[in-house]
């Protein structure tokens, strides 16, 4: 069913809405929440979440676009709920995400703390922007829907250590493109 | 910045980066290997989100735990000032053979009015009365391990949802104000969470200004918010009667909020 479709069943309260969002999104929101959590409990939990959630958003919400609004919301949760269940240990997929992202962020403190998330965000935005599709693609899968890098060489059909060197030089060219416009404001 | 907030800003990125990266690959790659063995409750586990989200829909906010003989509905405006609509609204009492399960065929206020025995507000510009009654159903109990357990009793909160009630004819698709009503029963025994603001939000929730509505003697608190496409949503959100409303404009202005509020009764 098109996404306007079922942004409609969501507006007339039908419960068919979450059916079809299911049908259509069921599989990409288990993967997202795969991808952090192992239990087959808590990644389901966190698909139900977000189906809730989206039931919640929309109306009033009306979005432009439906996959990446869902997406979102599903990474959201699946970081919520990897974090309560690592609150006393840390390991596991996002701590090794958050030793990656170390790299990104430049080394003048007092410069980068001044930066609101809003205008970070505006400069990963316009970093991404003028990135080559492939890095593109690869660096919104791993730090957005957090895949492994073993699942992205095979989506990608190269070796691991290839998608590790793009992501490498990824993260140094936003560190770099982050320090840069850090000082420019 | 930490790495953390990073990971977190990144969540934010636009919309366009990641419909690419599913459009380009298949981002579910790799769920073959999750076991599904429980995809029998699948359809109840849909049900039972369907009608726990009911209880979460709402703008106000109520206290977790049994309820006593009022509620508080109030909202949060302009990053933290809470602005209280009602502070004792009291438990309303429906009608004991009001439908337990949601209903598929829409209904005119009238129509709501006579089925649940409660006198709700209508407005002479609404051009459009298709309101979808949902309720929540006291069907569980909690343990002590935060589990819900138990089967359908009673209805704790009625939602009724008039989607596009005003068109404004003369403009384009977009430029209509909705209607979201709600009331807690005296049958409550659960509790509703405060809502945040929906995630298409570009900003707070501003308080714009607070109307008295001289026919109602009720004040309505009028709020815009930035969303991502642009527009602003206009909303009202009031207490008259012990039952909540909110009305959300689309593409609409304060003031034309303002004279809608005004024809209200």
């Amino acid at each position: 069913m098109e996404d306007d479709k079922i942004i409609e069943l969501f507006f007339s309260r039908s419960e068919d809405a979450i059916k079809e969002l299911n049908a259509k999104y069921g599989r990409l929101l288990k993967s997202i929440s795969a991808n952090l959590l192992s239990s087959e409990q808590d990644i389901e939990e966190c698909v139900n979440d977000t189906l809730m959630n989206v039931w919640t958003e929309i109306p009033p919400a009306k979005p432009d676009n439906l996959t990446a609004f869902v997406c979102k919301i599903s990474r959201h949760i699946a970081i919520n709920r990897y974090k309560h269940l690592h609150r006393k240990k840390r390991c596991g997929e996002m701590d090794l995400l958050l030793c990656e992202l170390d790299e990104c962020i430049p080394s003048n403190e007092n410069i980068s703390r001044e930066l609101e998330d809003k205008q970070t965000l505006e400069l990963i935005d316009k970093w991404l922007a003028d990135l080559d599709d492939e890095i593109q693609t690869l660096f919104v899968r791993r730090y957005f829907f957090m895949d492994s890098v073993l699942k992205l060489s095979e989506a990608f059909s190269i070796s691991q250590s290839n998608v590790s060197t793009k992501l490498y030089r990824a993260r140094k060219n936003l560190k770099s493109y982050l320090s840069k416009e850090d000082l420019a404001i | 910045m930490t790495n953390e907030k990073l990971l977190s800003v990144l969540g934010d990125i636009d919309s366009s980066f990641i419909s690419k990266a599913v459009d380009s690959t298949d981002c579910a790659d790799g769920m073959k290997s999750i076991p599904s063995k429980r995809k029998t409750t699948a359809k109840k586990i849909l049900l039972v989100a369907a009608i726990i989200s009911i209880l979460v829909s709402s703008a106000t906010a109520l206290a977790y735990g049994p309820l006593k003989d009022t509620w508080v509905a109030e909202i949060m405006v302009n990053g933290n000032k809470e602005v209280v609509l009602g502070s004792a609204i009291q438990l309303v009492h429906i009608k004991e053979d009001a439908p337990k399960q949601a209903l598929d065929t829409p209904l005119t206020i009238a129509q709501s009015e006579d089925m649940l025995g409660i006198d709700l507000l209508s407005s002479p510009m609404m051009n459009s009365e298709e309101g979808y009654y949902r309720p929540t159903v006291q069907y569980y109990e909690i343990q002590p391990n935060g589990k819900r357990c138990g089967e359908s009793k009673d209805i704790e909160r009625v939602d009724l949802w008039y989607a596009n009630c005003v068109n404004y004819e003369d403009a384009d698709d977009a430029k209509s104000i909705s209607m979201l009503i709600v009331m807690i029963t005296d049958k409550a025994t659960a509790s509703v969470i405060p809502n945040n603001d929906p995630i298409d939000a570009a900003g707070d929730k501003l308080l714009s200004e607070q109307y008295y509505i001289e026919g109602l003697d009720t004040s309505a608190v009028i709020c815009t918010t930035a969303t991502e496409s642009g527009l602003d949503r206009i909303s009202a959100e009031l207490c008259y009667k012990d039952v909540y409303y909110e009305f959300i404009g689309t593409d609409i202005t304060v003031s034309e909020m303002i004279e809608f509020l005004g024809t209200l009764a």
